[in-house]
């Protein structure tokens, strides 16, 4: 039973949205303070972290960017099919995204491997503490969306799923995007 | 609540993909360290604009909802720069006794 | 338009312990509150025990404390823990849980006329992580090592490494039980965002809110921007500890980490997080006041735009925190100035409250004399905060007992004097039942001057040298001659601790012989009094459509000196 989804006395806003924006912007504050540490330490480093930095893969990680985007292609799309209510498609496309998710993460899982067969652990430099951390911390919330994904896929599958939770869901996934938008380069890109 | 979006999603896909590329390729001109830096810098934050306009559908969304995004990058921001002088600037010199982060390692 | 309501609950799990009644879950997080306000304060007892009397026997503290020196006796190991313990526990698990959880909960669905938060199922959530994250840090208590003890700021190198401090898995704990809290209050931060902004009933503008509306919207706005960084911070902390890395350790040829960046994460949030519990605290005075003064409250929008400004000035002034830290001069002057600067909304807001008050008919009730020495005692705090905003002044006061007056003189009002005010206005509401009045003017009296008098002898040792954390002041030639003074202070505490016997008295007779309470006993306009003591499960038999604003106490040419906010329209309504 959905307790408040009914309707709003005062504005036309889902309260699945509203309350998705507001968390998105405490997360917002949160990547944004590892961000800035990192940076900054970088930034002090004057250079001579681009030495570490070229031993991470940037064509790996850059097929995971196109994964990635792609699979935010394929959320708004579902949201698309939802304002038809449309849930076979949306159910379609739900599923295309929790594919591209998992093969972000394995993609990721390989590329941890490499590095860590080289001898780069996160305590090899504080390079690597920041770089295994960053994208440890983003691959955390790249799990939580595919497991809501995978949930709103179920929900479709038995034309079930809201608009309002398909959009709340997509907002989420394209967070998690924006984030990985500015990992790449900043990791990956930056010498 | 069902407001029909305009927006050609797949468009707005293809050109990420272009500016991806072109960061990535960004790599191989021959400008400065500090210059392809700021550049691919730049060129990421354009992406990330045009998903929160265009995926995540900003560009029709209330004053409220987008300063819930401007109001955080707005803090970051200033958050990183005043602590610039503090963890960036080597302050007690090349005396043994240096400030953080001053030898490669 | 109407909300779907979830059922009314028959079994008692459902009714008293998993429930998703915004009131209920209000009434659980109080207790939490006063359950951690009670034990917090007897680590306080036994941390000012120790200053007065060193190294003997704390009286009663026997079965808690028994280590190498024997029982009762406070090591400096477990008195580092202690006051840790002290400022977390007061913090994180009452003035929040008290203030945000207990107040906000239970007050803006009735005061926008909801029937309940927005999302209830993620209300009750909420509580259970706090809970969690009371246990975790309970349990840290118990582990060997013993628990956090560096500081309730738990600035590293000293926190990062288990060899600085001899505390283990204590400290990792700690940061869990933090990381659970944050979580807890993000939830229960865009629940109370959005309900407040999308519930509210017919009529009800964003400029008829009754202020402690906005007072806790604004709290958990700050909360919600804030907090992020600390948790960055949180999270490389707990690797440095468990996992073996350097992001705040440093290390000799210049390559580790470096520490003071700990405490820029750290303050970016623990400034803007002293707002997020004073500003319902002020929402509490902003409802008293007026009903109290039988007199409308003066200057809504005042209070109400300085409230903003402060709000975003609050992310400005972080690191007035660390001014003596080694951080960059460049720092000092512009932090210095924006901290002076946050003074003036706060003082307009004070002004407001106390022009609330003149030329009113007061009515010196129980919540009223609370409310009244909220205000006298935070005023002292605010004016010390300025002589510390000054970084001439703090390079000499900082880390001194000068500060931890400053703080607990704006703090204590805030959380306990505010907090106890909230609590005798509002307990009819949430209980059904009617307090005992002599016995609360009692606890008010004790609780006041006792409070002042540990204080001030606190604002003197400090100016004297006494610095913080430190285990004993006799061990400095200098500030021997200052120990009477820090007697006086622990028998001020003790005092204050035998002082909440009259108020358990009052809780305990009233349970068990108090007067049932009407829907209004103090005759307020607010739409929580509109409707039943305590109220049904719905909140209200049907939404009420709101017709003014929340402080039409004495309108010139209405029968009654007050008008509740779904009064009918009429000529005397000032819209």
């Amino acid at each position: 039973m959905t307790y408040a989804a009914e309707g709003q006395t005062n504005r036309e806003m889902p309260f699945a949205k509203m309350a998705m924006w507001w968390f998105l912007a405490s997360e917002v504050m949160t990547f944004g303070g590892f961000l800035a540490s990192y940076l900054l330490f970088r930034a002090a480093a004057h250079g001579a972290w681009s030495e570490l930095a070229a031993h991470l893969n940037p064509w790996l990680a850059t097929v995971n960017t196109v994964v990635l985007l792609t699979s935010s292609l394929t959320i708004v799309k579902a949201h698309q099919a939802m304002q038809h209510d449309d849930q076979v498609k949306a159910k379609k496309l739900l599923g295309i995204t929790v594919i591209l998710g998992v093969a972000f993460l394995g993609f990721k899982a390989v590329e941890y491997s490499i590095e860590l067969s080289h001898g780069y652990t996160p305590l090899t430099h504080i390079f690597w503490s920041f770089y295994y951390a960053l994208t440890g911390l983003h691959a955390l919330h790249v799990i939580a969306g595919i497991v809501v994904n995978a949930v709103l896929f179920v929900h479709a599958s038995k034309g079930k799923l809201t608009l309002a939770r398909a959009e709340a869901a997509g907002l989420y996934w394209h967070f998690v995007d924006i984030i990985w938008v500015f990992l790449f380069p900043l990791l990956y890109l930056s010498y | 609540m069902a407001t029909e979006s305009h927006t050609n999603y797949t468009a707005v896909w293809a050109w990420l993909l272009v500016l991806l590329f072109v960061s990535v390729g960004a790599v191989y001109l021959p400008f400065s360290g500090a210059i392809t830096v700021a550049f691919i810098f730049l060129v990421a934050a354009v992406k990330a604009v045009m998903i929160a306009v265009y995926f995540m559908h900003l560009k029709d969304e209330t004053q409220l909802i987008r300063a819930l995004l401007w109001v955080p990058v707005a803090f970051f921001i200033i958050m990183t720069l005043a602590l610039v002088p503090d963890i960036v600037v080597d302050r007690l010199g090349d005396d043994g006794a240096a400030g953080t982060h001053t030898s490669a390692h | 338009m109407e909300h779907a309501i979830h059922p009314e609950p028959t079994t008692f799990l459902r009714k008293h312990v998993f429930s998703v009644d915004h009131k209920v879950i209000g009434r659980q997080y109080l207790i939490l509150g006063m359950v951690w306000a009670l034990l917090g304060g007897l680590m306080a007892y036994v941390v000012r025990s120790q200053i007065a009397w060193p190294a003997q026997k704390v009286v009663g503290a026997s079965l808690f404390i028994d280590g190498a020196a024997g029982p009762g006796i406070v090591l400096p190991e477990t008195f580092n823990a202690l006051i840790t313990m002290h400022g977390t526990v007061m913090v994180f698990f009452v003035a929040m849980p008290i203030l945000l959880g207990a107040f906000g909960n239970f007050l803006v669905p009735l005061m926008i006329g909801a029937r309940d938060m927005a999302f209830p199922r993620l209300n009750m959530a909420s509580f259970w992580v706090i809970t969690t994250a009371s246990l975790v840090m309970l349990v840290s208590m118990f582990l060997p090592g013993g628990p956090a003890a560096s500081g309730w700021t738990g600035y590293p190198p000293l926190s990062a490494r288990e060899s600085y401090t001899g505390v283990g898995l204590g400290q990792a704990f700690w940061i869990l039980a933090l990381a659970l809290e944050f979580t807890s209050f993000l939830m229960g931060g865009v629940n109370l965002l959005t309900t407040a902004i999308t519930m509210r009933a017919p009529g009800m503008t964003m400029m008829r809110l009754p202020l402690m509306v906005w007072m806790q919207m604004t709290a958990a706005v700050l909360f919600m921007l804030s907090v992020g960084p600390t948790i960055a911070g949180a999270i490389l902390l707990l690797l440095d500890r468990t996992a073996g890395t350097s992001f705040f350790v440093p290390a000799a040829d210049g390559s580790g980490g470096d520490p003071l960046l700990w405490q820029h994460l750290f303050w970016f949030f623990g400034h803007p997080e002293v707002y997020v519990i004073l500003l319902p605290g002020i929402g509490v005075l902003t409802e008293v006041l007026p009903t109290f003064s039988r007199k409308p409250i003066f200057s809504y929008k005042t209070i109400l735009w300085s409230t903003m400004v402060a709000g975003v000035l609050s992310f400005l002034v972080w690191a007035h925190h660390m001014f003596v830290s080694g951080m960059s001069p460049l720092m000092v002057m512009p932090f210095s100035i924006t901290t002076i600067l946050i003074s003036v909304p706060f003082t307009l807001v004070i002004f407001a409250l106390i022009g609330t008050m003149i030329g009113g008919s007061i009515k010196l009730t129980t919540p009223m004399l609370f409310a009244v020495g909220t205000i006298a005692c935070f005023i002292v705090g605010g004016v010390t905060g300025m002589f510390l905003g000054s970084a001439a002044v703090d390079t000499y006061m900082h880390d001194t007992y000068f500060v931890v007056a400053h703080f607990h003189y704006t703090l204590f009002p805030t959380v306990i004097l505010g907090g106890l005010t909230g609590f005798y206005f509002w307990f009819p509401k949430m209980f059904g039942k009617t307090l005992n009045r002599p016995l609360g003017h009692i606890h008010f009296w004790i609780t006041v001057i006792s409070f002042n008098v540990l204080f001030i002898a606190l604002f003197r040792v400090g100016l004297a040298g006494h610095v913080r954390r430190i285990w004993a002041a006799v061990t400095y030639d200098y500030l021997k001659p200052f120990q009477g003074l820090n007697v006086v202070a622990t028998w001020a505490a003790i005092a204050m601790l035998i002082g909440q016997i009259p108020f358990i008295a009052n809780l305990i007779w009233t349970a068990f012989k108090g007067e049932a309470a009407p829907s209004n006993p103090w005759k307020s306009n607010s739409l929580e009094w509109q409707t039943a003591s305590p109220p049904p499960h719905e909140n209200f038999h049907e939404i009420p459509t709101v017709h003014r604003g929340a402080y039409e106490y004495s309108v010139p040419g209405s029968e009654q000196d007050w008008i509740a906010q779904d009064s009918e329209p009429s000529s005397t309504s000032a819209g």
